[in-house]
C-alpha cells in the first residue's frame, strides 16, 4: 500500500509540474496582456503603462516568465495579482476559499446524501411508479439550465415570498459593527461542520455495539442531535450566533440549487450502478440464502455499487474549490469561480493561475483519495 | 465546588458577551439613521487613494469612495460647469516669470477641516502634488501610479509651492492651455499631508516605492468629501457614511439659464459668483447635505438578482455604466414606486479606418462606405430605438462642443440612392469593376444590385472591384465584437459587410474577441488591421480634449490612439491651439471646426450609442436632478441625494 501511495505521489507531482507548464503557455498563447485594458482610457500616457508592464514583470521574456513562475509556484509564492495590485493572489484566494468551499462542500455532501439513498432505494423498486417518478425528477434536475433555476428560486423564496435576500452572503445592515470578519466566520462554520461530521462518525462507533437496530438508531441520532445542540450553544455563548447564522441563511438556496442539480446526478449514478450490481450472482445467492430484502440491498448491492458514487463525489469535493461561475453570479456568491473568470477575462494571469493551481492540487489529491477508498470499500481491491 | 463556581463565572461571562453583542448589533441596526441600499456589479479593488486613481481606477471604486476627497475645482453636474470646490475663487492668470516659467496662484477657502478636526491648508495640497512630481527611477511618481493620476501632473507642470496658508502657487514651464491647467492639474484629489507623508517617506524607503505606496491600506484617513469610508466586507458590502464636519453641508450652487451661477456657503460664511453670476432666470438650485447618514452599496453579481431586489425593495437602485438592459426597463416599467430614467450617452461606438494601408488611404473609399451606412435602418429598424444614431466627433448630447453642422453622408437617402451615391463617389474617384453595381427595380420588393459587365450584359452580381491604380482589391476585414460581448457593434458589423458586398467590396466582417481586436489594433509591431468597430467612453464632457488624443498626428505612434494613423496638418493646428487655448470660448469654434475635418476625412464613422437607462426606487430615493449626460452613474456618488425610509 505504501509503495502504492509513494507510486502515485511521484506520478501526481510530474502530472502537476506538466499541468502548471501546459497552464501557463495556455494564458501566453491569449491575446492582450492586462495593460491594453488602460489603452481605452486615452489620458494614460504611453510612459504609465511601460511602467505598469515592467513593475508586472510582463516585459521579460516568455521563458523568463515561465522560470520565475514555476520557481515562486514551488516556493508557495503565487505572485502578486494584476487587478488587486499589489495584493497577493494568495490573499485573495485566502479570503474568497472559505465562502466557496463551504457552499460547495455543504451542496455536494446533501447531494450524496439525498441521492446514494435514494438511487439506491430506487434501483431496488425498479419498474414501479416510483421509480419512474424519481427518475424523471432527477433528470429534470440534473438537465435544468442552472441559471433559470438559480432564477426561479430567487424570484419564488426572495422576490414574491421575501424569505431570503436577493444575493449575497450576508446581510449589510446587520454587518455594520461586525465582531469578526466574515471570513473568520466562514472558517469556524466549516470548522464546526468538520466537527459534527466527525462527532456523527464517533456516534455511530460508540453505538455500534447496541444489538437491536431501533435503539441504536435511536441512540446515534440522539448524540447527533447532543453535537448539535452543543455546537448551536457554542455559538450562541460566543456572541457570534446571529452573524453566522446569517450566513447560513444566505446560503440556503444557492445550496439548494447545487444540490439540486448534483443530486440528480448522484441518484442516477447510484441507480444504475446497482442496477448493475443486482444481476450479479452473489445478490441472487444472498438471496436464496434467506436474508432479509433491506440487508442484501444494504450490506451485498449498496456497498459494490457505492464505488463509482464515491469517485465522483470525491473528485466533486476536489473540484469544490473553483466553485461554480453561474451559482456564484446568479447568488452573488464572491468565491474562486468568478474569481478564476474574472482574471481570465482581464488577463490577470497570476491570479487565474493561482485558481487553477489550487483546483489542480485538490483534484490531484482527490484523485488518490478515491483510489485509496476503492481499496477501503472493495475488499477484491488490494494495492 | 471552585470549578462550578469558575464554570458558572465563564458562562454568565459568555451570556453577558452575547447579550452584549446581540445589543450593539441591536443599535447598529437601529441606530443608523437614513441609510440607502444601492446596488453595484463588481466589488471594490481599494480603498487606497493612490491606488484608486491609479491602477485600480475602476468605475466600482469611483462609486463607492469618489465623493471621498476633494478637489480644489469641480465640473459641477449636471451642467459640467467649472466651479470651485476647496478654492476660494478661479485661479488667477498666468504671469511670465524671469527664467521664462509661468505661475498662477490658487486661493483657497478658509475654515475647512479634515475629519481629524485639523484645517485643510496649503500644505496639503502642496504636498499632493508634490507626491506626484517626486522624481524616482524611472520618472514621476505620479506617471509610475499610473491610471488618471498622470493627467494632473502634465509634463509642463514643473513645481507646486506653498505662498502662504490659504494659498499655493503652480509654476509651469510654458504658459498651459486649458488641457493641462483648467481639466488638468487643477481636478487632482487632495490627500492630507499629515497622514500620508509618513507612509510616502516609508515608501520612498524601499526598493519598490511605487508598490509600496499602493499597498498602504488607509484606516481612519482623514478626508474632505461628503462620505467617508467606514467598511469594506469583501464581496458583500461597503459602507460610507456621512461626513459630519464636511464644508460643503448646507452650501446652495445655483445656475441660471444665461450660464452664470452662485455659490452660498453659510457655514464658511462664503459667496462666489461665476460666469456672470445671476444671469437670467434660475435654472436650478442645488443645496449640499450630505442627507443620508449611511450609504451601502451591496454587489450583486448580475442583473437579474438586482432588478429582483430593486422589486423588492431590497435597494433603492444600482449602478451601472452599461445602463439597464431592454428586457429589464420592461420589466421594471410595470413595478409600482419604480422610475425609469434615460439619459444620453456621453461615448460613441464607431468604426475606424487603417489609413495606412489601400484602398482606406483614399477618401473617396471611406465616404462611400460612410454612405452605405444606414443608421437610421438599424437604429429605428433593428434595435427599435434602443440606440442613438451619431454623426460627430462629438455627441449631440452635449450641445455646447457639438457641431450639429457636419456632413452626413446618405442623409435622407433610401438603400438604392445610398448604393448608387456610394458608386458614383468611388467611380469618380478611379476605383473600377468587372461588374459594375446597378440597382435594379429600386423601391420595390424585388430591389436588388447586379453587375452590369462592360459590354452591357448583366450577371447576378457586382464583381471585380479594383483599386485606381487597377489592381484588384484584396479582402479587407472588418473587425468587430462578437455578439457575446456586444450584439449591437456586431449587428453593425454584419450589416457593413453585407451592404459592402452588395456593391463588390470585399469586405469581410470577422466577429470576434475584445482582446483580439484590441491586440491587433495596438499590435507590438504596428497597426495590423483593415478596419474595426469598438467604442469610446468619453471623459469629462467640459472639455472634450480626446480629440487631440484620437485624432493628432503626435498621437500616431505603436501603441498610440492615433490608431486610424490619420494626418491633417489643419486638424493637427487646430487640436494643439485646442490643448492651448486659454478659455472655452476660445476653444469651441475650434472644437466645431476640428469636427467638421473629421466628418470631411472620416477616419472614424461615428455609429451610434445607446442612451444610459436606470431605474430608481421613488419610495426610497429622492434625486436632486435626473437629467444628466452619462446618467445618474456617471455624476455619482452625489451630496444632494436623500433615502426616504
Amino acid at each position: 500500500m505504501l509503495r502504492f501511495v509513494g507510486g502515485r505521489l511521484v506520478q501526481i507531482a510530474i502530472t502537476f509540474f506538466l499541468f502548471l507548464t501546459v497552464v501557463f503557455f495556455l494564458f501566453q498563447a491569449m491575446p492582450g496582456d492586462y495593460t491594453k485594458q488602460f489603452i481605452m482610457n486615452p489620458r494614460i500616457p504611453p510612459a504609465a503603462r511601460e511602467a505598469l508592464k515592467v513593475r508586472l514583470g510582463l516585459t521579460d521574456s516568455v521563458w523568463g516568465q515561465y522560470v520565475n513562475y514555476v520557481r515562486n509556484v514551488f516556493t508557495g509564492n503565487l505572485g502578486l495579482s494584476f487587478e488587486h495590485y499589489p495584493r497577493e493572489v494568495w490573499d485573495v484566494i485566502k479570503e474568497r476559499l472559505p465562502r466557496t468551499a463551504i457552499l460547495f462542500l455543504v451542496a455536494s455532501v446533501m447531494a450524496f446524501v439525498w441521492g446514494f439513498p435514494l438511487g439506491r432505494y430506487i434501483a431496488w423498486k425498479r419498474g414501479q411508479t416510483l421509480d419512474y417518478t424519481i427518475t424523471v425528477a432527477g433528470v429534470l434536475f440534473y438537465t435544468i439550465f442552472t441559471p433559470l433555476l438559480a432564477l426561479m428560486l430567487l424570484f419564488v423564496f426572495a422576490n414574491q415570498l421575501g424569505w431570503f435576500r436577493t444575493g449575497g452572503f450576508l446581510t449589510p445592515r446587520l454587518w455594520l459593527t461586525p465582531p469578526s470578519s466574515p471570513q473568520s466566520i466562514f472558517i469556524w462554520l466549516a470548522a464546526t461542520l468538520a466537527g459534527l461530521g466527525t462527532w456523527a462518525v464517533l456516534a455511530r462507533f460508540a453505538t455500534r455495539r447496541i444489538g437491536h437496530p431501533r435503539p441504536r438508531r435511536l441512540a446515534q441520532r440522539g448524540l447527533v442531535v447532543v453535537g448539535v445542540g452543543l455546537a448551536g450553544l457554542g455559538w450562541w455563548a460566543s456572541g457570534l450566533g446571529p452573524f453566522a447564522w446569517d450566513i447560513v441563511w444566505h446560503m440556503f438556496l444557492p445550496v439548494l440549487a447545487v444540490t439540486l442539480i448534483a443530486f440528480g446526478g448522484d441518484m442516477l449514478l447510484m441507480r444504475d450502478s446497482m442496477l448493475e450490481v443486482i444481476r450479479e450472482d452473489y445478490i441472487t445467492t444472498a438471496k436464496a440464502k434467506g436474508l432479509p430484502d433491506k440487508v442484501v440491498r444494504d450490506r451485498h448491492a449498496a456497498r459494490t455499487a457505492l464505488l463509482p458514487l464515491v469517485t465522483s463525489f470525491t473528485l466533486s469535493i476536489g473540484f469544490v474549490v473553483s466553485g461554480g461561475i453561474v451559482t456564484e453570479t446568479m447568488f452573488s456568491w464572491k468565491g474562486m469561480g468568478l474569481t478564476y473568470l474574472n482574471a481570465l477575462l482581464i488577463q490577470d494571469y497570476p491570479m487565474a493561475m493561482g485558481c487553477l493551481i489550487f483546483t489542480g492540487i485538490l483534484v490531484l489529491v482527490a484523485h488518490l483519495v478515491a483510489d485509496l477508498l476503492y481499496a477501503v470499500l472493495d475488499p477484491r481491491i488490494v494495492y | 465546588m471552585r470549578n462550578r463556581n469558575l464554570m458558572k463565572g465563564r458562562k454568565e461571562a459568555s451570556m453577558r458577551r452575547s447579550v452584549v453583542v446581540a445589543a450593539v448589533v441591536l443599535m447598529g441596526v437601529v441606530g443608523l439613521g437614513q441609510v440607502l441600499d444601492v446596488g453595484i456589479f463588481e466589488d471594490l479593488t481599494t480603498t487606497n487613494i493612490w491606488a484608486r486613481i491609479g491602477p485600480d481606477a475602476t468605475v466600482w471604486n469611483t462609486y463607492v469612495s469618489g465623493g471621498q476627497h476633494g478637489g480644489l475645482y469641480v465640473s459641477a453636474a449636471p451642467y459640467w460647469t467649472f466651479v470651485p470646490s476647496l478654492a476660494a475663487d478661479f485661479p488667477s492668470d498666468f504671469v511670465e516669470n524671469a527664467d521664462g516659467t509661468w505661475t498662477a496662484t490658487v486661493e483657497l477657502r478658509a475654515g475647512i477641516k479634515w475629519t481629524d478636526g485639523t484645517p485643510f491648508t496649503a500644505d496639503d495640497v502642496v504636498f499632493t502634488y508634490n507626491v506626484l512630481l517626486t522624481e524616482i527611477g524611472g520618472g514621476r511618481f505620479g506617471i509610475l501610479l499610473g491610471g488618471n493620476w498622470p493627467s494632473y501632473v502634465p509634463d509642463a507642470l514643473v513645481a507646486v509651492e506653498k505662498v502662504n496658508d490659504l494659498t499655493v502657487a503652480f509654476v509651469y514651464s510654458m504658459e498651459p492651455g486649458l488641457g493641462e491647467w483648467t481639466f488638468g492639474a487643477l481636478f487632482s484629489p487632495i490627500v492630507q499631508k499629515a497622514y500620508w507623508e509618513p507612509h510616502f517617506q516609508a515608501a520612498l524607503g524601499t526598493d519598490d516605492p511605487t508598490r509600496n505606496l499602493l499597498r498602504v491600506t488607509p484606516t481612519g484617513e482623514p478626508i474632505l468629501g461628503g462620505y467617508q469610508f467606514v467598511q469594506w466586507q469583501p464581496g458583500a458590502f461597503a459602507q460610507m457614511n456621512k461626513n459630519p464636519t464636511y464644508y460643503g453641508t448646507g452650501e446652495t450652487l445655483t445656475f441660471y439659464e444665461g450660464g452664470g451661477f452662485t455659490i452660498a456657503n453659510p457655514k464658511l460664511g462664503f459667496d462666489l459668483e461665476g460666469y456672470g453670476g445671476v444671469t437670467g432666470k434660475l435654472d436650478l438650485s442645488l443645496t449640499e447635505g450630505p442627507y443620508v447618514d449611511s450609504i451601502l452599496y451591496s454587489v450583486f453579481l448580475n442583473q437579474d438578482a438586482a432588478v429582483l431586489a430593486l422589486q423588492g425593495g431590497q435597494i433603492a437602485t444600482f449602478l451601472n455604466p452599461l445602463g439597464l438592459a431592454s428586457g429589464f426597463q420592461q420589466r421594471l416599467a410595470a413595478t409600482p414606486n419604480v422610475q425609469i430614467v434615460s439619459n444620453p450617452p456621453w461615448g460613441f461606438r464607431y468604426m475606424a479606418f487603417n489609413m495606412r494601408r489601400a484602398p482606406m488611404d483614399n477618401a473617396a473609399f471611406r465616404h462611400a462606405v460612410a454612405t452605405l451606412i444606414d443608421r437610421e435602418f438599424l437604429a429605428e429598424g433593428v434595435f427599435q430605438g434602443i440606440i442613438v444614431s451619431m454623426y460627430s466627433a462629438v455627441p449631440d448630447s452635449n450641445p455646447f462642443w457639438h457641431n450639429p453642422n457636419v456632413t452626413i453622408y446618405g442623409e435622407g437617402m433610401t438603400r438604392a440612392q445610398r448604393v448608387e451615391e456610394a458608386v458614383r463617389i468611388l467611380k469618380e474617384a478611379g476605383f473600377s469593376w468587372d461588374a459594375e453595381p446597378k440597382v435594379v427595380f429600386p423601391g420595390t420588393g424585388n430591389q436588388a444590385v447586379i453587375g452590369v459587365l462592360p459590354d452591357g450584359r448583366e450577371v447576378a452580381a457586382p464583381r471585380g472591384f479594383k483599386l485606381p491604380d487597377g489592381t484588384y482589391c484584396p479582402e479587407l476585414e472588418l473587425l468587430a465584437p462578437s455578439a457575446g460581448y456586444d450584439p449591437l457593434r456586431a449587428t453593425f458589423g454584419l450589416y457593413i459587410e453585407q451592404w459592402a458586398r452588395e456593391i463588390g467590396l470585399p469586405i469581410r466582417a470577422n466577429l470576434t474577441g475584445f482582446n483580439v481586436i484590441v491586440d491587433k489594433v495596438w499590435a507590438l509591431d504596428g497597426f495590423n488591421y483593415d478596419m474595426y468597430i469598438l467604442g469610446w467612453s468619453l471623459g469629462n464632457p467640459a472639455f472634450p480634449d480626446y480629440l487631440y488624443y484620437f485624432w493628432h498626428s503626435d498621437m500616431d505612434f505603436i501603441d498610440g490612439w492615433n490608431t486610424p494613423g490619420y494626418h491633417n496638418d489643419e486638424f493637427d493646428q487646430l487640436a494643439s491651439e485646442f490643448l492651448a487655448a486659454q478659455s472655452v470660448d476660445e476653444a469651441r469654434p475650434l472644437v466645431f471646426r476640428m469636427q467638421e475635418i473629421l466628418a470631411d476625412d472620416v477616419p472614424y464613422i461615428i455609429l451610434f450609442d445607446s442612451p444610459i437607462v436606470e431605474a430608481f426606487r421613488t419610495d426610497m430615493i429622492q434625486l436632486p436632478y435626473t437629467e444628466v449626460l452619462g446618467g445618474v452613474q456617471f455624476v455619482w456618488p452625489l451630496t444632494t441625494v436623500r433615502a426616504l425610509k
